[in-house]
């Protein structure tokens, strides 16, 4: 591929001013949620972010509407124009856009643009999936049923190319453990080490998710453990209770499938202490989108998007005080650590293994549990970990606010087999 | 091992994976009753083929509507 | 030149069917790619432009489908692909360099799980095209090159 993309100043800062999200939840077998909407979900999100802004309804110019999926679960294929109403919004500009899992990384790169550009001055950016039902049948959108692998699994081959992946098959099959396997063999590790290190991984997340009122699994493996009857925690991560589903990934590498919103909003930094004062400034916002066939293009497009994002703001991996990875295949989540520098190359796998990358280590990632805790909505996810962020660097994180204040957050967005993102946001300005 | 030494281990799975009891599992227990979504048979199937080397894509879990019946697929598959 | 109205729309716009030809070669056992017209680098799969330098050109060539498997994983329950599973075939997906020099994720078939840690640490080997049948189109998976 051509690497000669040198990614631009903005021609005005932009700042996060305002975050909203709904918790992921099950709306499918939640009593309490069951019946809830995809306008609801979003129009909940939207409007916590104005209130977070300080701001109304009426008082926002512009929005993007996010989702990875909406014609299997919401039977919509403009969804923006269908939930304006939901937070006062009738009738003024919008954009319905969709990158898979990658959706909510990019919701804010689109909104960024409308605001840098000077087109607009208050935007809103918010995303929405529904990923565990789907409707039922030709009826309102309170009335969903469970999404059965029948439906999922065959739609989920349209993340790959028509026109000859998908068909010559190989990239499909490598989706998840390409890059796992790859990185095992370049550092001489054995099944049984990238086990453990994968194993302490989800083990690490799940703590900071416990800890995260709106994620969707909130109960340790020391409990879950327990429970089973199993007084060492390592013994039942390898036992039946947690199978593998993939050569590599055992089910607690798997992101939980949720239902979900999130939101922000994003002006001008020259103004954006009219709205907070602890606005975070996006910096820049690499890019690199690589279709299934490439061999390691989850590596490939992450060492790209990074390096432009590094480039266009001058800063190096060692300035990053916290990041967060879309790991909705568990083992991306120190691998794209590692690759962006952020772990010293080689030695990913052992900060692993020692919980330096737990919300209370010494190099953060994921502090809100990230897919296999937080929870997967496809495309709010990206937004979920913006708000998660954004609520770090504000230091409201409570029991789980990493150590040190972060200054700068790396994002390394990914989805839809395979778009990613590597942002950079700035705090304590 | 026996079709019902199968069996009982595929109970004590759907137990776990279903998160039901597995004293209300029998062999006529159909298992698309019990849940369709992955997060529900993911861990079915993969405990499946951790145990008898057998693979069933999640995706093609529900063509065995009883336990019975994916005992015998099992069986016939594990030789 | 354009303002000859009467032009039929198909003299006037009449493109190669790339994806077509390149689907029904493989029925006939051929494997088309494309060669950039300025810095020669092999297009697979072919496509209008060049994704190696950039240039926005690029010709027909036909591969010969050798190639060597430089890395594979085997699918489990979650990602297995049931167009196979289904044909009861056995099979690893992994990177495979074709001689020419392009590489692509790709099916390597006849390697059950015994074969595949025989030959682990084995890579990379050769490998051989197979024009697999899959019914309604004919696909291109490839097998160990043993001999």
């Amino acid at each position: 591929m051509v690497q000669n993309v040198k990614v631009g100043k903005n021609m005005r800062s932009v700042s996060i001013v305002g975050i909203g999200a709904t918790p992921f939840m099950n709306l499918i077998k939640n009593d309490t949620y069951h019946g809830l909407t995809n306008g609801e979900l979003f129009g909940h999100a939207a409007l916590d972010a104005m209130k977070d802004a300080h701001i109304e309804p009426r008082d926002v110019q512009y929005f993007f509407h996010g989702s990875a999926n909406p014609h299997v679960l919401f039977n919509a294929i403009t969804p923006n124009l269908q939930v304006a109403d939901w937070f006062g919004m009738r009738g003024k500009g919008s954009i319905s856009h969709s990158e898979g899992c990658c959706t909510g990384y990019i919701a804010l790169e689109e909104a960024v643009f409308a605001v840098a550009s000077g087109a607009y001055d208050v935007v809103l950016t918010g995303a929405c999936d529904c990923g565990t039902g789907m409707p039922d049948g030709n009826t309102p959108d309170h009335m969903r049923v469970e999404l059965s692998t029948e439906v999922l699994f065959p739609d989920l081959d349209s993340i790959f190319d028509r026109a000859y992946g998908r068909y010559l098959g190989g990239g499909p099959g490598m989706n998840h453990d390409d890059w796992i396997n790859l990185y095992a063999h370049e550092n001489n590790l054995t099944l049984e080490q990238v086990d453990d290190v994968l194993n302490h991984q989800s083990y690490h997340m799940r703590r900071a998710g416990a800890l995260c009122p709106r994620a969707i699994r909130r109960t340790t493996f020391d409990e879950l453990a327990k429970e089973a009857g199993y007084d060492d925690v390592w013994e039942y991560m390898r036992s039946p209770h947690n199978p593998k589903m993939t050569q590599y990934l055992r089910t607690s590498s798997d992101s939980c499938v949720a239902d979900g919103a999130a939101a922000c909003i994003v002006v001008p930094t020259e103004i954006a202490h009219e709205f907070t004062d602890k606005p975070v400034e996006v910096l820049a916002i690499g890019a690199s989108v690589l279709d299934a066939i490439v061999p390691h293009l989850e590596k490939k497009a992450t060492a790209e998007a990074a390096r432009q994002v590094y480039e266009a703001t001058g800063l190096t991996a060692d300035d990053m005080d916290l990041v967060f990875v879309n790991d909705f295949i568990g083992s991306s989540a120190f691998l794209a650590a590692e690759e962006i520098g952020y772990l010293p190359k080689g030695e990913g796998w052992k900060y692993v293994l020692d919980g330096r990358i737990a919300y209370d280590g010494d190099k953060p990632i994921n502090t809100n549990g990230g897919r296999t805790s937080y929870g997967h909505a496809f495309g709010a996810s990206g937004l979920a970990d913006i708000f998660e962020a954004v609520t770090q660097m504000r230091g409201e994180a409570g029991l789980r606010q990493v150590k040190k204040l972060p200054k700068h957050v790396f994002l390394r967005g990914f989805g839809g087999a395979q778009n990613v993102r590597a942002t950079i946001l700035r705090a304590g300005f | 091992m026996s079709r019902e030494e199968i069996v009982a281990k595929l109970i004590e799975f759907a137990a776990l994976s279903f998160k039901v009891d597995a004293s209300t599992l029998t062999e006529e227990t159909n298992l698309n009753d019990l849940g369709t979504s992955s997060v529900l048979r993911v861990g079915m199937s993969a405990s499946i083929e951790n145990e008898f080397d057998v693979m069933i894509p999640v995706a093609r879990f529900g063509n065995f509507e009883t336990i019975g019946k994916l005992a015998d697929f099992v069986l016939e598959e594990a030789e | 030149m354009e303002n000859n109205n009467t032009i039929k729309t198909e003299d006037f716009w009449n493109p190669e069917h790339i994806v077509e030809k390149f689907w029904n070669g493989l029925k006939e056992g051929k494997i088309y790619g494309r060669k950039c017209k300025e810095c020669g680098a092999i297009e697979f799969p072919p496509h209008l432009a060049c994704n190696e330098c950039g240039y926005h050109e690029t010709e027909w060539v036909e591969l010969s489908g050798k190639g060597t498997l430089k890395s594979f994983v085997f699918t489990g329950i979650l990602n297995a692909r049931l167009e196979l599973e289904d044909r009861g075939l056995k099979y690893v997906c992994g990177e495979v360099q074709l001689e020419e020099g392009p590489s692509i994720n790709a099916v390597i078939l006849g390697v059950s799980k015994k074969k595949g840690k025989e030959i682990a640490d084995k890579l990379p080997l050769k490998v051989k095209p197979v024009f697999y049948d899959m019914g309604r189109y004919t696909t291109l998976f490839f097998e160990l090159d043993e001999d």
